[in-house]
């Protein structure tokens, strides 16, 4: 918790892009409607807690909900593939009309679990049911009451936008007159009515997500899965995406089930389910988490050399995050103001990091949740599938 | 029976969408029409006179037909083989980018997709084959209404058989590249060893046509399941066998519940 | 409606533009054959005999039947016809000692039969004509016990054969010497058996017998195979000439 008097004037920081990109607390408290996705970059850490809780007030267990019980329940669920453990023992459960993230590292598990999930790959061991069937004995109904967003593109883009929405719905069975109106609907969801004829291939990025995400809701599913939702798209986009999940969740108790390493994408979800080679290492509310298990920090930028090896010799704990930045573990507000009376002159730029599950990641794990090659891989792969289009 | 709607309707989205992709695709419709151009208009036109008639009694094709008459048949068969087997990239592109867990994550069941998705390519295939049919007129084989429709179910169910066996090579073969040497090692081959561009004429005995080709060259061409379809087809549109035709009909019966089956084992894994 | 034919309107248009390709391609001549009867003017009909009842080559008023179809079809295609003796033709078993080749004869007629044999060689228009008997009267066969009139003519069929099937079906034969006692009999009503190529009365009705009464083929004029144009374009004019004929006959 970081009381606004201790923390200087916000106008007054420097906010730099160094990598990984700190959310900076405030407390500047808003009623839980006016949250959104949207205010991504200057988000407070309490208001996610607030407004978390608070929308989980909000919603009511939703009446369509075929079966009573949670959305999802896991119990004991292993799986090895090829002959490695890709989950081990996990136990979840995800309530109706929340918002779950399961959050790790790639090869932590996260796709595996969501796999048994959509009933793609069966458990070996443990129970697992979806919108209360079991995945083994009642896979159809559990297919047709879930959504899924893929982390790769899956939309045929040599097909139109309403090509691509049709061939969904006559697959999920949807009769004709319904399916059109259905089109309709999740068109003008993600603002793409007006790309209705355009060839899916001449989509950006963002607009190809957005009908993905379009897709998986016109069957009306009851939970939606989320697999790393938002990669490679612009802030704008991504709030937009956000802001129609949480209103499809406030207005008609959809379920959503994000998986991610993207620490952005999980701040404002309901509980987070911390995943690592194949078994959950925690689970919580980000608050519960970040205030159990995270760590502040102050990211500083010594004037001179002479200041950045004082710091450092008063500050033996620090990391050197680049050759000229250093990341100071922050105790309580009492730190800050003790640091800002010694070295408050001395400083060209500084920035205060509050717990983040970043932090919480590193903590538990003693890695970073993010690795740099994942960038080259989505690049990678999308060289690939230029060269393989005909 | 209540689920019995959705998953036709399912089945018609699968197959429709084959379909749009098949009709888009300019490059599988010119293919479509160039092959049977090359093969009849090229090939046949330039071995036409070297398997005519030139004096009354002695003659080099033994067959109550002309050289085009003979092959016409044959290059329907290949375009048919063509577009068939290369129908398995769009399951190798749905695999690679991602579509195929858009359609295996549906509440449609995997035989479901795979029928839908076998008869798209069937279609499209029946499509070309037909598309040779026109040039009827050029190889100087007249065509009856009932041996046109006669013709188009076989070159269905033909089709179909063969992409399902497309479906089965794609399961082998990972990369797209690898899939069209693949496919031409697997297409010519068995176009070439089957009775398809050189007559084995019917009125010799085996050891006559033993004196003309080597014996493993008419081992293959016996042992290929294509030369009794190539005959079958034959029958159907010029009148004329080498084999009795329930042969051809059988084995296209058998590779059409064969090779659906072996196709839906290793479809979507 | 609209919506669905916009999807498919340029898929439809392409399909539409390749069929039209590939019938205007189907419309190419695969060969030279006709367009080199065509230079020179001629159409060169191979016979054994210029003078058999189906040629009558040297009799200008009542040309024999085959020939008959053959001046129609040449004036059609706009050539001359000329009739080749062969002498050879039919004298040995073996067609190859004929010594008939591509050279002399554009098409092969004059009673040539439509058998298994020849169409290994030759590419057959069947003429409309046939060789064997045949029955002439109403489609119901006679009953049982009933006179049947037989006329055999000089084409050296096989009697015996005919007799034994006639005894065997109930029919009395009744021998009728010359062509005119034929006609007489049959304007009387009755039926009868001859030869198929003897010449008929007008609007007389003819049937094949089952080849246990004695084998028939029908008579066809042979084309060099892979000769595809003029075989087509032969073809075509042959059938017209046939249909006219058979709509003349049934017009008197």
């Amino acid at each position: 918790m970081i009381p606004a008097a201790g923390f200087p004037n916000r106008q007054g920081l420097h906010f730099t892009r160094a990598s990984p990109r700190p959310y900076i607390c405030g407390l500047s408290l808003r009623p839980p409607e006016e949250y959104g996705r949207g205010e991504v970059n200057q988000t407070n850490c309490q208001e996610a807690d607030f407004a978390g809780r608070s929308i989980s007030l909000l919603i009511q267990p939703h009446e369509t909900a075929e079966r009573a019980g949670p959305a999802v329940r896991v119990e004991h669920l292993s799986l090895k593939y090829g002959g490695q453990v890709a989950l081990d023992d996990v136990s979840l459960s995800v309530g109706r009309g929340s918002s779950f993230a399961l959050l790790g590292p790639n090869g932590a598990g996260k796709t595996s679990l969501i796999s048994v999930l959509a009933t793609l790959r069966d458990a070996d061991k443990g129970l697992v049911e979806v919108a209360g069937h079991d995945v083994c004995r009642a896979s159809r109904q559990v297919r047709l009451s879930i959504g899924m967003v893929f982390q790769d593109p899956s939309l045929d883009d040599r097909l139109s936008a309403e090509e691509n929405l049709d061939f969904h719905g006559r697959v999920y069975g949807i009769p004709g007159r319904l399916r059109a109106e259905a089109i309709d609907r999740v068109l003008d969801l993600v603002e793409l009515t007006g790309w209705r004829e355009a060839i899916v291939r001449s989509f950006s990025g963002g607009m190809k997500r957005r009908l993905e995400i379009a897709r998986a809701l016109m069957h009306k599913p009851q939970i939606l899965f989320l697999d790393e939702p938002t990669v490679g798209l612009d802030a704008q986009t991504r709030a937009r995406i956000w802001a129609y999940l949480n209103r499809q969740r406030r207005e008609r108790g959809l379920t959503l089930l994000t998986t991610t390493h993207y620490i952005e994408e999980v701040e404002d979800a309901d509980r987070i389910c911390i995943i690592d080679k194949g078994r959950i290492i925690a689970e919580g509310t980000p608050g519960q988490l970040k205030r159990e298990l995270g760590q502040s920090f102050l990211h500083v930028v010594a004037a001179t050399p002479a200041d950045h090896a004082a710091l450092l010799a008063a500050y033996p704990d620090s990391h050197a995050v680049s050759p000229e930045a250093l990341a100071i573990p922050a105790g309580d507000e009492d730190f800050v103001a003790g640091f800002l009376a010694r070295f408050g002159n001395r400083l060209r730029e500084m920035r205060f990091e509050g717990p983040t599950l970043e932090g919480v990641f590193l903590s538990l794990t003693g890695r970073v949740l993010r690795d740099r090659t994942d960038g080259e891989r989505e690049a990678q792969r999308n060289a690939g599938r230029r060269a393989g289009r005909r | 029976m209540s689920s019995f709607l959705p998953i036709l309707r399912g089945i018609h989205g699968v197959w429709l969408r084959e379909i749009m992709r098949a009709t888009r695709d300019k490059g599988q419709l010119l293919g479509g029409v160039s092959r049977p151009l090359i093969w009849l208009l090229i090939l046949g036109v330039g071995l036409n006179p070297y398997f005519r008639g030139e004096v009354f009694g002695e003659v080099r094709l033994v067959l109550p037909y002309s050289y085009l008459q003979f092959l016409f048949p044959a290059v329907i068969v290949l375009n048919i083989m063509y577009t068939s087997i290369q129908f398995a990239v769009s399951v190798i592109w749905d695999r690679e980018f991602g579509f195929l867990r858009e359609i295996l994550v549906s509440p449609m069941p995997r035989w479901a997709v795979l029928l839908g998705k076998v008869l798209g390519g069937a279609t499209a295939a029946t499509g070309h084959g037909t598309l040779v049919l026109i040039l009827a007129r050029f190889a100087d084989v007249t065509l009856t209404a009932p041996q046109v429709a006669q013709a188009i179910a076989y070159m269905f169910a033909l089709s179909f058989a063969l992409t399902c066996f497309g479906v089965v090579l794609a399961g082998k073969v990972r990369s797209f590249e690898g899939f069209g040497v693949f496919s031409n090692t697997v297409i010519l081959p068995l176009y070439f060893a089957s009775s398809s561009v050189f007559p084995l004429d019917p009125s010799l005995t085996r050891t006559q046509l033993v004196a003309s080709y080597p014996e493993w060259l008419i081992m293959l061409i016996y042992a290929n399941p294509i030369t009794y379809a190539v005959d079958a087809l034959r029958g159907i549109l010029i009148n004329f066998n080498q084999f009795p035709p329930h042969i051809g009909f059988g084995l296209v019966g058998i590779g059409m519940i064969g090779f659906f089956l072996w196709a839906l084992r290793s479809f979507g894994r | 409606m609209t919506k669905g034919w916009r999807r498919w309107r340029k898929p439809v248009i392409d399909i539409g533009v390749i069929t039209l390709l590939l019938v205007a391609l189907s419309h190419l001549p695969p060969d030279t054959s006709l367009s080199e009867r065509v230079e020179n003017g001629i159409l060169r009909l191979c016979v054994p005999d210029r003078n058999s009842e189906l040629i009558r080559a040297d009799d200008a008023t009542r040309p024999g039947y085959e020939l008959a179809l053959m001046q129609g079809v040449a004036r059609d295609l706009d050539l001359r016809l000329q009739v080749v003796e062969i002498a050879n033709m039919g004298r040995s078993f073996n067609p190859r000692d004929w010594q008939i080749g591509r050279g002399q004869c554009d098409i092969l007629g004059g009673g040539l039969a439509d058998s298994a044999a020849n169409r290994g060689f030759l590419t057959l228009l069947p003429n409309g004509g046939r060789i064997g008997l045949v029955r002439l009267g109403d489609s119901a066969p006679p009953a049982r016990g009933a006179k049947v009139g037989v006329f055999m003519g000089s084409a050296g069929l096989n009697r015996v054969q005919l007799s034994s099937w006639m005894r065997a079906g109930g029919w009395q034969p009744h021998p009728l010497a010359t062509k005119a006692d034929l006609a007489v009999w049959l304007r009387q009503g009755g039926e009868a058996i001859a030869s198929s190529l003897t010449p008929l009365p007008a609007g007389t009705l003819s049937h094949d017998l089952p080849a246990a009464a004695g084998e028939s083929t029908s008579l066809a004029f042979g084309l060099w195979r892979g000769d595809v144009t003029l075989t087509r374009a032969i073809r075509a004019a042959l059938q017209k000439e046939i249909q006219h004929k058979q709509f003349v006959a049934r017009a008197n």
